[in-house]
This record gives structure tokens, C-alpha cells and sequence, in this order.
């Protein structure tokens, strides 16, 4: 059977004389297959998907086949930066327009397209009112509606819940089925396994088939912590008698009951896709909408520009965070305007084991090293109140439990952490902050 | 889950006079810059009820910070270079730039830019119209960007919190804090959204078609 897509012995660097990022891969996907790539935070996964689609901008060698008539279509992994339009049929009729298919006939299609996502929706919602996981499935749609033969995705897991992974799994499967090959990159392979017929790892440029991945991606692991929270002496880093927190549009998202953290605390903080987690972290950062709630972090009410390094922020999408031409510039940023030392930089790149991109632009490393260097850029800081919004998105178990290390040596100086994340996880946390059903809800884990 | 929040449905809005109030924005942003200095309050009633219009579909407060932020460099550059005397005029060019401004800005915030897209393909390549209806598309987005990013930069430390912006000294640190920052998120997000359009077909027909949106089926 002739393959939909196949790659050949393909070779590519991303400057002449560089060295080779891809070496002789060689790769086909037939009809209702479904390939899975894993590799390390860096490896060069999402190049070989980009230069899968043909959309690669590398120099390269090889060739890729596609079979005549079959369109290959991919899924990038932020959605927030693929959405070109204000409502959703317009979004999804984008790809439509550039087929110079009839405006007549793109209705049809286009609500077909939001069918098969279960997106089923009027065409002038609003883009921005969807959730992040119905924007991944929006996303999606935005490409079924060319009735592409290959479809690829880049770490969806990372950007939903365990529902939205449920339900796009269900997608994927029905998908598959109708004879669609599918190529998944993702380090979370064990989340799709039902779908997932060939394995790769990506390394060293090389790609080998693997075993079948029965095993989950392990979990990052923290060593319990005691030494200050417990404490009677312990400083109080937040506390709060209760609030309501609201969208920015007035919406009320969740409401509290009464907090209190202390010094060398982990605080997990639990919801599914667009709870109120990261609006509860801007708010507690003082950089949210939310203003006049009876808060207070190491007390003093939350506003831009109380703490200074005290407290840092890890948000989503961390790429966002980086402005300065080279990673050792972004380290070296706020160190200097603290009049921290710099050699920290250093010291925090070691660990991490990033130190080899100290010269590299931040703004042309893979999704997983962006998350890293932003990481690493608060984590010298030494803050004593880190927020973390989802800090292992796009992260192997490798660099996951590097992060952890560092976090866990951040905690044992008395760092309060509270981090945010789609799914439980156990991180040797002493609070689980629970957001459901518009409430949070506080678990006290191995407290006496 | 991905069905909680409050999903917000926009009716369909009329295409036909988005090429009309193409040429008007055209028009009334040339004329901010053509017309005498006694003719401007007139330039400014007619922007007038496109500021109303404009407020009710989107912020006010990014235009607004955007005259703050030009009004002080503008004044400060002005101060250096001619002195105190010269701050009328500076206060008139930035006036100016903001009468020109606010013809565009109401534009991207009254028409999609599906529909400022088909409008300019019109009169222009394809390609470019997609580009230009992009680049007012992006306006609305500049402002949300834009704070984003001063919030980010005094989180890491930048003297430009309202606090430290007391300090005039302070005032020459929003050009490499925000400006230089905004510029750089800009152009990554030029370059992700050209990648995403080419993984649409972008570029692949001669004569690519426009949605206008139907009664919902």
C-alpha cells in the first residue's frame, strides 16, 4: 500500500555548517495509522513536524512524498497564536477561502467541521469566549474542513485536561477509523495509547521505533518537606478570610474560603482548563484585574511592583516572558535590575542543564527550552512566594524533574510555591487548592 | 471541560459599507496630518462619534494610554531639544497622531477582518489584503499586548511601575522596558500567525474567496 506521507532519509540543520538537528529520518504514515514521536525538551520534534507538513523552515536534505491528492494538515501546539479570526465560523471557513472554495458552499463544510469536533456552535461565537481546550478543538476543526488525508499534532497533551485528552482521544479514534493517518508528537504517549499504533524517539537527531509505551511518562518527583510550614514560628505568606473572585468581565469564576500559607509551602492548585487558576495567580501576583480583594501576600495587599523579587510569577505560555536577545541576557536581566548577583544565572542554567544555549536567541528555541529559560530566569531570583502556572507543560520527565530539584531546593530556604496544573498530581504538596463547581475547596495533605 | 464559560455570540455584521469605511478612515487619517492647525477641532467632532462607537465595541483605555505614553515621550523629546516653550507644539503633534489613530481603531474594533480583508481585495492583491486586514486586526490586540508585557517587565523588576514612573528619571526606561519588548511580541506573533495561515492553504489559490458569514444553520 503507498503511503500518504512519507519522509526519506532526511538530513537538515538549521544554519549551513550548524550541526545536523535531523539525520537520515526516514519515516511513513499509510492510511488509518497512527505514528507517536517522543523525545527529549529540545530534540527536534516540533521541526520534524513542521517539516512534515511542509512548512519547515530549515535547510534540508531527503525528500518527502506526499500521495497525490492528499493534504497534510497540522495542529501547532499554543493555540492562542493560530486563531486568525473573531468568531469561529470565520475561523474555520479561513482555510476554505484559501481554496477559492465558493462562499455558498463553505456553511455546510464549516458546520460539518465544528460537527466533528463537537463543537457544535452558532458561526458567529466569539473566539475569545472558548475555553482553551474548545479552542484546541476549534483548531482542529480549522483543519478537517480541508479534508486533509494526514493530520499532526504537537503536545496536545500539554494544553488540556483529562476530560479535554478523553475527548480528543474519542476524536482522534473516530478520525483514524474514516482512514485519516495520524502523527502525534508528544511526550505524554501513554495518554493516547489506545490510538497509537507505532512509537518513535527522537534522539540525537535519530529516529528509532520504540517499544509500545505501556509505561506512563514518570511523574516528577518532590521530596516531602516539613522543616518550615510546620513550624510554630513559621511566617505567614498569604492568608485571606475568603473571596469571590470575578472574570474581568464581571463573571464570578469561583469563590474561596478562608486561606492561609506559610513559609516552605507547596500549594497544588487543581482545576480543569479555564477554572480560574491563572486568574487566582494574577491576582495573588498583583497583576490581574481582580483588584480590592481581602488578600494579603507576605502582607501586603497584592499590586504591580510591591514585592520586587520576592515573588515571582512563571505564567502560561512562558515564551511570552522573554524579551532579551540572548538566553544569558534574559537570566542576567532581572539579577541586574535587583543588584542580585549575576553568577546565579550560571549556576541556575547548570542545573538545569541549559547551559550550552546561553548565546542562543530564547526567541528561536523549541515550546519545552522557552519554559525552561523563563523558569530559570525567576528561579535565581530566589523569590520567597513562586507562582507557577502549569511549570511541566511541554517539559520531558527529565527537565521535569530538574525543575523539581530546583523548586525543591527553592522550598527547603523557606520558598512558598504554589503551583498550578489541569491534573492531580502528587508533588508532596502540603495543600491541595481544588477548584470545582465555581468553588474552591482546600485539602490539608500530611499535616498533623 | 471545555463548556463553562459564558460563550458570547456576535450577529452577523453587514459587509457592503466596510469598503466605504475604508476610504473614510483613509481620508480622515490623511486630513489629521493635511489640515491646518484651526481646522483640527472640527477633524476632532467627526472623530467624535467613532470614539463613542468604538468605546461601546472595545476599550477606550488602550488609546488612551497609548496618548499618555506619546504624549510624554513626545514632550519629554521636545523639552531636550527646543525647551519649555516648545511644549504646546509637541502637545499639537501628538493630537495629531492621535486624530489619525482613531479612524483606525475604530475600523479593526466595527469590522472583522474577514470583512476588511474581502473589502481591500478588492483594490489589492491577495495577499496583501490579508496582511493589511491582519495588521488592523491587530490594533485591538496591541493594547491588550502592551500591558500584558508592562505588567510582565515590572514583575521583572523594570523601573516603570506607577510608582517608579514619579520619577522622570524613570521615563527613558519605557522605551527599552516597553516599546522595544512590544515590537519584538509583535513580530513573534507576525511570524506564528503567517505560519498558521500558510498551515491553512494560505497563498495556494490564485483567487482566494471571502466567508460572509449566514443565518446559522
Amino acid at each position: 500500500m503507498t503511503p500518504l506521507l512519507s519522509l526519506d532519509s532526511i538530513d537538515c540543520a538549521h544554519k549551513d555548517g550548524e550541526p545536523a538537528l535531523l539525520s537520515g529520518i526516514s519515516l511513513s504514515l499509510h492510511a488509518g495509522e497512527c505514528h507517536c514521536i517522543s523525545g527529549a525538551t529540545g530534540a527536534g520534534k516540533s521541526t520534524l513536524l513542521l517539516l512534515a507538513a511542509g512548512l519547515g523552515g530549515v535547510l534540508c536534505q531527503g525528500q518527502i512524498c506526499v500521495q497525490s491528492g492528499v493534504t497534510r494538515a497540522l495542529v501547532l501546539q499554543d493555540p492562542h497564536t493560530q486563531l486568525l479570526r473573531r468568531t469561529i465560523g470565520a475561523e474555520v471557513a479561513f482555510s476554505l477561502e484559501n481554496l477559492g472554495i465558493e462562499p455558498s458552499q463553505m456553511p455546510v463544510k464549516v458546520r460539518r467541521a465544528l460537527q466533528r469536533v463537537g463543537l457544535d456552535l452558532p458561526f458567529g461565537t466569539q473566539v475569545a469566549t472558548l475555553s482553551l481546550g474548545q479552542k484546541y478543538r476549534l483548531m482542529i476543526a480549522a483543519q478537517l474542513v480541508s479534508e486533509p488525508g494526514v493530520l499532526m499534532l504537537d503536545e496536545p497533551w500539554a494544553q488540556l485536561d483529562d476530560e479535554g485528552v478523553r475527548s480528543l482521544t474519542a476524536l482522534l479514534m473516530k478520525l483514524k477509523a474514516e482512514g485519516m493517518a495520524l502523527l502525534l508528537v508528544e511526550h505524554h504517549a501513554d495518554a493516547f495509547a489506545e490510538l497509537i499504533d507505532h512509537y518513535w524517539t527522537l534522539k540525537a537527531g535519530r529516529l528509532t521505533a520504540s517499544e509500545i509505551a505501556t509505561q506512563a511518562e514518570p511523574q516528577p518527583c518532590f521530596i516531602p518537606s516539613t522543616a518550615f510550614f510546620q513550624s510554630p514560628n513559621a511566617e505567614v505568606r498569604l492568608t485571606s478570610p475568603g473571596f469571590t473572585l470575578q472574570h474581568s468581565q464581571g463573571e464570578a469564576l469561583f469563590e474561596s474560603p478562608a486561606l492561609e500559607v506559610n513559609a516552605g509551602e507547596l500549594v497544588l492548585l487543581c482545576g480543569t482548563n479555564g477554572c480560574g487558576k491563572s486568574s487566582l495567580l494574577s491576582m495573588l501576583a498583583g497583576c490581574g484585574d481582580a483588584t480590592g480583594l481581602p488578600v494579603s501576600v507576605m502582607g501586603k495587599t497584592p499590586e504591580l511592583g510591591t514585592f520586587g523579587y520576592n515573588l515571582c510569577y512563571l505564567m502560561q505560555r512562558p515564551n511570552r516572558q522573554l524579551f532579551e536577545m540572548t538566553v544569558e541576557a534574559e537570566l542576567s536581566y532581572s539579577l541586574k535590575r535587583y543588584g542580585l548577583p549575576q553568577e546565579r544565572g550560571a549556576r541556575v542554567m547548570n542545573s538545569l542543564q541549559i547551559a550550552g544555549l546561553a548565546q542562543h536567541s530564547p526567541h528561536r528555541l523549541s515550546y519545552g527550552q522557552q519554559h525552561l529559560i523563563a523558569l530559570a530566569s525567576l528561579v535565581c531570583l530566589e523569590p520567597k512566594v513562586f507562582l507557577l502556572d502549569d511549570p511541566f507543560a511541554g517539559l520531558d520527565s527529565v527537565h521535569s524533574q530538574l525543575v523539581v530539584n530546583l523548586l525543591q531546593q527553592l522550598r527547603a530556604r523557606g520558598c512558598t510555591l504554589i503551583i498550578a496544573t489541569h491534573r492531580p498530581m502528587a508533588l508532596a504538596q502540603s495543600q491541595t487548592w481544588h477548584i470545582r463547581n465555581q468553588r474552591l475547596e482546600v485539602e490539608y495533605v500530611g499535616q498533623t | 471541560m471545555w463548556a463553562r464559560r459564558k460563550i458570547s455570540v456576535v450577529e452577523s455584521q453587514p459587509g457592503q459599507w466596510c469598503g466605504t469605511a475604508i476610504i473614510l478612515v483613509t481620508v480622515m487619517s490623511a486630513c489629521a496630518f493635511l489640515l491646518s492647525d484651526s481646522a483640527l477641532p472640527l477633524l476632532a467632532l467627526a472623530n467624535l462619534p467613532m470614539l463613542i462607537q468604538g468605546s461601546r465595541l472595545g476599550s477606550l483605555k488602550g488609546i488612551l494610554v497609548v496618548f499618555a505614553l506619546q504624549l510624554l515621550m513626545t514632550s519629554l523629546f521636545y523639552l531636550l531639544l527646543y525647551g519649555w516653550q516648545s511644549l504646546p507644539q509637541a502637545a499639537l503633534v501628538v493630537f495629531r497622531l492621535l486624530l489619525a489613530l482613531i479612524p483606525g481603531w475604530w475600523l479593526s474594533a466595527r469590522f472583522a477582518p474577514e470583512q476588511l480583508g474581502s473589502s481591500l481585495a478588492r483594490v489589492l492583491p491577495s495577499k496583501w489584503a490579508f496582511v493589511l486586514a491582519a495588521t488592523l486586526s491587530l490594533l485591538p490586540h496591541i493594547q491588550r499586548e502592551a500591558m500584558e508585557i508592562y505588567r510582565l517587565q515590572c514583575l521583572r523588576g523594570a523601573p516603570i511601575t506607577k510608582r517608579a514612573l514619579r520619577n522622570p528619571k524613570n521615563w527613558l526606561e519605557l522605551g527599552p522596558c516597553l516599546l522595544f519588548p512590544l515590537l519584538i511580541e509583535l513580530m513573534k506573533l507576525s511570524r506564528q500567525q503567517a505560519l498558521a495561515a500558510k498551515s491553512r492553504h494560505f497563498g495556494t489559490h490564485p483567487k482566494p474567496t471571502h466567508w460572509q458569514a449566514p443565518e446559522d444553520l
